[in-house]
């Protein structure tokens, strides 16, 4: 027998920003509370707004299964005396699980024979096991953050003031954070009944809409876009914010209904990130620009409830938009009434970090480090990467980005250019922050990178001097993202740096006594992130990334080149030959010490012949490595796999004479080298 | 509705629902929170409900009474709920109808904000309410005081009076604003934006200020080692007014402003570390409740 199961549970607002994630919880967490029960059910079907969680569970089964458990209970010659009667003590372990004497049976076990007893459990029903599951489930429930709002001890993301618990149309009588469930729930705030009963679980969603509540998250996304598609159609506009508004938009709403309206279109004038900015952050707002992308001076925005009295509404948006527009302008101007150098000086009062001293100081310390990477930049003027990161962290103290933090950088690249900065400065200033997520691009102008790469090796040595290296999940300075974001940048922007290198070169600029081996602990933090970034971002096989990581170094560009390389030829038959040799001469080389070998001692044919066609490669293979053209060192090197077969085949490598074996073991280690500066080839995994 | 009846408005709304109707404070505060109805309102263990007006002084916030929007000086009406009553929401927006605001009509959210206030070891958990987009109320949740974690919590309401009035009266300056149906906020206010601005950005003695700053310290000091907190307190409170001065005469640097508000924390700390020893001693009817 099963059940429709409805759980409501309502609150005062929860965030936006937490309430997808939440809710996906409550979800997972109430799945796993009901199958952890042993109760079947058919699907469950996700509900959340603001204002509540809800989840319905489709045809739950009614109660557990009965089960009957075995008990093994004590041995023969306990349980029966020499008449063979049960004793005291087998009586005592019958009804210890609720069966009597009668009910015990032998049994053969491999440690004699022993007295059995079947115990008959009856499955509890889901009426009585969900009072106890769901309360416990919302009270552990996995947040972001927790408050408390009354006497109970429960903490929640905020105030949980209703709860809704129905199986099969029957009230479940439980208790959360000092409410008793109900089959009250409530409609909008402002619109439509306020409070009702629920009497139908199958009424849940209809009744909500004819409440202004839509509870399904998707059903509201789909009637906010379509809503905004026609708007825009109707303006002949496009819509210029991202994705990820839009949905934080759909979930602050409970019932969305556009609002659309206008600005001065002095404000126009405002550079178009500040403008957005303001309309998004400030009142969220979705900005508008005409077909060629540039921005107009209405907008778009969703309010919550009946779509009535729009006029009314519409006013008060465009009065709370001139206003913070108005505000956007005095500080624009402001910023403007001095040129950007002139900011500088005020650097040295802000913070950078309080052990590692003023942005003014990071700012000294990325213009060295900046000098030492250009140099791997191909036709980058020393002066002009100099001026870019001079000029980087100067808008951090305008009022602008006082008010709006997340534009700097973008805020100073106006800036830039309107003192008439070069065009690569004003680039570099603008890109230097990326990527500042995984799906965003590295940095595509040379200041950019130089920048980019300065500022974020510098943040990433002075927060593992101080000892805040990231741990496990923690990682509060970001510091993973800024790691992987100098991997993709020299990878993806083809620049040869060794990470090592500049590691130790960073150490001497900071020059202070902080944690011990600095250096060392970022190198192996930036030689773990490399494989990973190989793996996660470029693709590469986990066999390939642990071949490469085997060279010393730490050179994203070169380590991918080799990766992509390896990785295209692991297919090719001849690759599994190669690997097949290479591991030989790994296995019988292994635990001996490297010597210098004379060819004089080589005794057989097949010695001198591979000798030879290494010899007689070894000007190119160089040429290649330095080149980085892997592939083509590959296909070098699989020419050597017949005379490394025919050697393996005939020459007796531990020969009795041990003059002889050194050498041949010598000879051995020296051809491994050729072949370790490609990677550790016994690590790929072939067909 | 002009701004006196606004308050009278909300006044009357919040005595009918049993608050203690206090008065402003009498030391210059910063926002309502730093009245002592709030500070200590908040921190004992006895139920507790509180309104009152509360000029509200931003030195850094002043715009020598040229912005509309912005001022040195603005008006709270604050309230506290102690503990918070099941349905504190819908109370608080009974209030926005008694004002006159048909909330039907309006789009009005509870947009997520944690409120803190890392001078008085404070902070809560809750939202901005926005009507047609404009905030007009901080709605929180406090769980700390004087770095204390609250027990029982409570609500704190502030509302932001000009804003409110200018959303009512429909103005776009503040100083258009009705005080009465007779004078507007321009006769009574904007000259002294226009002074208490210059004072604050230009004329103010840094090293007077300073050394304000210090007395009050010092006092608030001296006050907290004879148990004397409520002294102490307002020494508290001038001390953080001098600060929000040099803050605004551009005199502290962004790391100094660190330490100074450090500083004003661990007066505050003291303050509500000796009140609530204080009050474990008291018998319940002769407790202090603010």
């Amino acid at each position: 027998m099963s059940k429709d199961l409805l759980f409501e549970l309502g609150t005062e607002e929860i965030p936006p920003g937490d309430l997808p994630g939440i809710a996906e919880n409550f979800r997972e967490d109430i799945v796993e509370g009901l199958e952890g029960a042993r109760l079947g059910f058919e699907q469950v079907k996700l509900f959340y707004t603001p204002r509540r969680l809800a989840l319905r569970v489709t045809d739950l089964e009614e109660a557990q299964e009965d089960r009957v458990e075995e008990h093994r209970g004590p041995p023969e010659d306990i349980g029966r005396d020499e008449e063979g009667n049960y004793t005291v003590a087998a009586r005592k372990f019958a009804e210890g699980h609720g069966a009597s004497e009668e009910d015990v049976y032998l049994k053969e076990t491999d440690n004699g024979s022993y007295l059995f007893v079947e115990e008959k459990i009856e499955g509890s029903s889901a009426r009585e096991l969900l009072p106890e599951l769901l309360p416990e489930i919302v009270e552990n429930l996995e947040q972001p953050e927790k408050m408390r709002w009354n006497d109970s001890g429960i903490k929640f993301i905020r105030p949980i003031r209703w709860v809704v618990c129905l199986l099969g149309d029957e009230l479940v009588d439980l208790s959360i954070g000092g409410l008793s469930s109900d089959r009250e729930t409530r409609g909008h705030r402002f619109h439509g009944r306020g409070r009702f009963d629920l009497k139908r679980i199958s009424d849940y969603e209809e009744l909500l809409e004819s409440n202004y509540v839509i509870p399904d998250p998707e059903e509201r996304k789909r009637r906010l876009s379509a809503e905004l598609e026609e708007k825009l159609e109707e303006l002949d506009v496009e819509n210029a914010a991202d994705e990820s508004f839009i949905d934080l938009l759909a979930h602050s709403l409970e019932y969305p209904s556009i609002v659309s309206g206008s600005f001065p279109e002095e404000y126009l004038e405002l550079p178009p990130e500040l403008l957005f900015k303001t309309l998004t952050g400030e009142a969220r707002l979705i900005p508008l620009v005409d077909s060629a992308g540039k921005p107009v001076s209405s907008f778009v925005g969703f309010r919550d409830g009946s779509p009535e009295s729009a006029a009314q509404v519409q006013r008060g948006y465009e009065s709370v938009i001139y206003a913070r527009l108005r505000d956007s302008m005095f500080f624009y101007r402001h910023d403007r009434e001095q040129p950007l150098e002139e900011y500088l000086e005020e650097l040295e009062t802000v913070t950078f970090q309080e052990k590692l001293g003023s942005i003014w100081d990071k700012v000294r310390r990325m213009r060295e480090i900046a000098e030492r990477v250009t140099e791997e930049v191909e036709g980058l003027d020393p002066d002009i990467a100099d001026r870019t990161v001079l000029l980087s962290k100067a808008d951090l103290v305008t009022e602008v980005v006082d008010e709006f933090p997340s534009l700097e950088g973008t805020i100073g690249a106006y800036y830039a250019d309107m003192d008439d900065e070069p065009e690569e400065v004003v680039a570099g200033i603008r890109e230097h922050y990326l990527p500042r997520k995984s799906s965003d691009e590295p940095p595509r102008s040379k200041t950019g990178i130089v920048t980019s790469i300065s500022d974020k090796i510098d943040t990433l040595f002075g927060s593992f001097l101080i000892g805040e290296e990231p741990s496990g999940t923690s990682d509060p300075y970001g510091l993973r993202r800024k790691a992987d974001g100098i991997i993709r940048t020299l990878v993806d922007r083809e620049i040869s740096l060794d990470l090592a290198e500049l590691i130790g070169f960073v150490d001497d600029i900071y020059g202070f006594e902080g944690q011990p081996d600095t250096g060392d602990k970022l190198r192996s933090y930036f030689a773990e992130r490399i494989d990973r970034v190989l793996e996660r971002t470029y693709g590469v096989p986990y066999d390939i990334v642990d071949a490469v990581n085997s060279r010393d170094g730490l050179e994203p560009l070169d380590a991918y080149t080799r990766a992509t390389a390896l990785a295209g030829f692991k297919q090719r038959p001849e690759m599994k030959d190669l690997v097949d040799s290479f591991t030989r001469l790994v296995n019988i080389t292994e635990g001996e010490e490297a010597g210098d070998f004379s060819t004089e001692l080589f005794q057989l044919e097949e010695e001198k012949v591979l000798w030879d066609e290494l010899a007689s490669r070894e000007d190119r293979l160089e040429k290649l490595l330095d080149q980085g053209s892997y592939e083509k060192m590959i296909e070098e090197l699989l020419q050597l796999k017949d005379p490394i077969d025919s050697y393996f085949d005939n020459v007796m490598v531990m020969a009795d004479e041990e003059k002889l074996r050194e050498n041949r073991i010598d000879f051995l280690l020296y051809l491994k080298q050729e072949f370790l500066k490609l990677g550790d080839l016994s690590k790929v995994v072939t067909e | 509705m002009n701004l006196q009846d606004l308050i009278a408005s909300l006044e009357e709304y919040w005595r009918d629902q049993g608050c203690l109707i206090l008065q402003p404070y009498d030391v210059e505060t910063g926002a309502g929170t730093f009245n002592p109805g709030t500070f200590f309102g908040s921190l004992g263990p006895d139920p507790l409900k509180v309104g009152y007006v509360e000029p509200s002084r931003r030195p850094p916030d002043g715009r020598y009474g040229k912005n509309p929007i912005r001022v040195r000086l603005h008006h709270q009406y604050q309230v506290i709920l102690k503990p918070p009553p099941e349905e504190s929401q819908r109370i608080y927006l009974e209030s926005l109808e008694h004002i006159g605001i048909d909330l039907s009509q309006h789009d009005v959210r509870f947009v997520d904000d944690n409120w803190e206030s890392p001078s008085l070891g404070a902070r809560g958990t809750g939202w901005e309410v926005w009507i047609d987009g404009l905030e007009i109320t901080q709605f929180t949740y406090f769980q700390r005081v004087g770095s204390i974690d609250l027990d029982p919590v409570c609500v704190e309401l502030a509302y932001g009076l000009e804003r409110i009035a200018t959303f009512i009266q429909n103005d776009e300056s503040v100083y258009d604003l009705k005080w009465n149906d007779d004078l507007n906020y321009r006769r009574i206010f904007k000259e002294k934006e226009r002074q208490f601005s210059t004072y604050n950005f230009d004329l103010a003695g840094v090293e007077d200020n300073q050394k304000l700053f210090n007395i009050a310290e010092k006092e608030a000091k001296r006050c907290l080692a004879e148990g004397m907190f409520y002294p102490a307190y307002d020494m508290t409170l001038k001390a953080a007014h001098y600060f929000n001065i040099l803050l605004a005469r551009n005199a502290i640097s962004v790391t100094e402003r660190e330490k100074y508000i450090g500083r004003i924390r661990k007066l505050a700390e003291g303050v509500a570390q000796a009140y609530v020893e204080t009050l474990e001693d008291i018998p319940d009817e002769q407790r202090p409740i603010v």
